[in-house]
């Protein structure tokens, strides 16, 4: 029983005297761990800028088949004119430069012509 | 004394004498009553190309009395007929004479602005086009429809989209923007 215990205790103890034994190969350990996320990370970016290049070459190819698809836009036809319609011109003659005799106006000299050859009779 | 008189008479006379050739000259070139304007609108409107049919409007212009208004829109009528057969310095002088005779007639403005759709130079017509639509024309459709081509021509192409269709809405039997509009595929936007 007692060299159970012993055994225990000896088995229990060899982790903590294994420590300072695996000590002088931590920072090759640190240093494995470090290169193998550095590795993980550029096969990482690696991949993306693949998917980023293939996008592009996607898009390109679409962009080009669209291009080849799109028939050619015909010449632009005339621009339509806009005539006048014949109520546009009315045909009327500028009447600002002839004199203009009001009706009552006439109608008072003809009163005093035909006063006038009245009186002569 | 006599004498004097005479001369008078004679002074006189050749002064009578020279107003009535006056007159009379003037008479020979005068036609009252619009009717050769009348056949240069009916021309324009025909939509022929016949270079004869700017006669009538030339001699509107050379004989006929007419009101501003009248002569400005006989100036924009043979402009049309030279627009159509593609004189367009030609055209762009009678539409500046109708400008300057009434600058208030929307058509001159327009049909200036076709004209330099016609020459390529776009940016130049929407000024005109503008105006005319601001002072207001009979076919403002046509006026929607060529500014969409001006805008096309710069490539603005959103804005050409929406004059064609004001071009429809404005002369919804008229097929040139129903045409144009064909070309067009709209998305909206995600």
């Amino acid at each position: 029983m007692r060299g159970l215990v012993i055994l225990l205790i000896v088995a229990s103890a060899a982790p903590a005297a294994a420590q300072p034994a695996l000590a002088p190969y931590m920072p090759m350990m640190q240093a494995r761990d470090a290169q193998a996320a550095a590795d993980a990370l550029a096969a990482r970016n690696r991949d993306v800028a693949a998917a980023n290049a293939q996008a592009v070459q996607d898009a390109r190819s679409q962009a080009d088949q669209a291009l080849a698809n799109l028939a050619p836009r015909p010449s632009p036809p005339p621009p339509p004119a806009v005539p006048l319609r014949p109520g546009a011109p009315s045909s009327t003659v500028a009447l600002g430069g002839f004199a203009a005799i009001p009706d009552a106006t006439l109608a008072q000299s003809n009163a005093r012509i035909r006063a006038a050859a009245a009186n002569r009779r | 004394m006599r004498h004097r008189v005479m001369e008078r008479l004679i002074v006189g006379a050749a002064a009578v004498a020279a107003l009535m050739v006056g007159v009379e000259a003037r008479a020979s070139v005068t036609v009252i009553g619009g009717g050769l304007a009348e056949a240069c609108s009916k021309g324009a409107l025909s939509g022929k190309t016949d270079v004869r049919l700017e006669q009538p409007c030339t001699e509107a212009l050379d004989k006929e009395v007419l009101n501003s208004r009248d002569r400005a829109g006989t100036f924009v009528n043979r402009g049309v007929l030279k627009m159509r057969r593609m004189r367009w310095a030609d055209a762009t002088r009678d539409f500046n004479e109708a400008v300057r005779l009434r600058p208030d007639l929307g058509e001159a403005y327009v049909n200036r602005g076709a004209v330099s759709i016609g020459e390529h130079r776009y940016a130049d017509s929407l000024k005109d086009l503008n105006k005319g639509l601001a002072l207001g024309v009979e076919e403002p459709a046509k006026v929607y429809f060529n500014r969409a081509l001006a805008y096309e021509g710069l490539d603005d192409t959103k804005s050409a989209y929406f004059d064609y269709q004001k071009a429809v809405e404005l002369n919804p039997t008229w097929d040139a923007p129903k045409n144009e509009l064909i070309r067009f595929h709209v998305q909206p936007k995600p």
